[in-house]
């Protein structure tokens, strides 16, 4: 997620805005991979009907939905709200 | 002061936070894919090219010499140049398959007719011994290469390998 986030940044994920509103584009999202189940950081680049294509901010480097196809709402576990390590950056 | 969120840390190194205190261990969370994301490199295609050069011209050294060694020595050089054709497909297919993706496919439109030159010259080199063909094997796993490096935004040079057959490959300039 270069350049936004870096390894060994920390951050503030909520899980309870979704249940305010629905996720939208722009929004970086902790989620699971469809493929293994492990907990990854992208961003939601656009909906498709009731799933998001979400894509890693360094596409050259990054595996995302264009390998393994738009997302269910429910693979999606919260929203990125604050990054509060490094605090300046 | 209960609070419904999750810490987390991009995989990494991490030095100690005061808020890390008041929190659950935070769970690491991936932003690079990591494994299936390997170790890619040209490098094995480069020298395997360069070997079926070396074996053609083996091959070709013994001329018509016939007998018992020669015939098993030809053999040998066939072995490994049908052997060495088909691991440079190999190595070029694993990059382009896994690694390259559509933007660079999108920033080099010689890429995918490089990568089935590569197939299709692999496989002539291992049904002939012309050493043109061979050359041309290597000229486009060097142009791949080229255009491999490109992606990562490292630039490369050319050099005549220091060993027989003494071609030039592509190098990274590290």
């Amino acid at each position: 997620m270069e350049p936004t986030y870096s390894p060994g940044d920390k951050l503030f994920v909520s899980k309870f805005v979704y249940r305010f509103r629905v996720p939208r584009a722009g929004d970086v999202v902790v989620l699971h991979d469809p493929r293994t189940g492990r907990l990854v950081l992208k961003r939601i680049e656009r909906i498709e009907g009731k799933k998001y294509f979400v894509a890693g901010d360094n596409p050259g480097e990054s595996t995302d939905s264009r390998r393994f196809g738009a997302v269910p709402r429910d693979s999606i576990i919260g929203k990125v709200s604050y990054k509060y390590y490094p605090f300046f950056k | 002061m209960k609070v419904d969120a999750v810490t987390l840390i991009v995989r990494g190194e991490t030095a100690g936070a005061m808020i890390d205190k008041f929190f659950k261990p935070p769970q690491v969370v991936y932003a690079h894919c990591d494994i299936p994301c390997g170790i890619y490199d040209p490098h094995q295609a480069q020298i395997a090219a360069l070997t079926v050069v070396r074996m053609m011209d083996l091959i070709l050294e013994s001329g018509d010499a016939s007998g018992t060694v020669p015939t098993h020595n030809i053999a040998r050089y066939v072995a490994v140049k049908d052997e060495h054709a088909e691991l440079c497909k190999h190595e070029i297919r694993v990059i382009w398959g896994d690694y390259m993706k559509q933007e660079h496919i999108d920033k080099h439109p010689e890429l995918n007719e490089t990568v089935h030159r590569v197939m299709q010259l692999g496989s002539e080199a291992r049904q002939g011994i012309d050493r043109k063909v061979a050359l041309e094997l290597l000229g486009a796993v060097n142009r791949f290469a080229e255009m491999f490096w490109e992606t990562k935004g490292v630039k490369t040079k050319r050099a005549k390998a220091p060993y027989l057959p003494e071609e030039e490959i592509v190098y990274p300039a590290l």
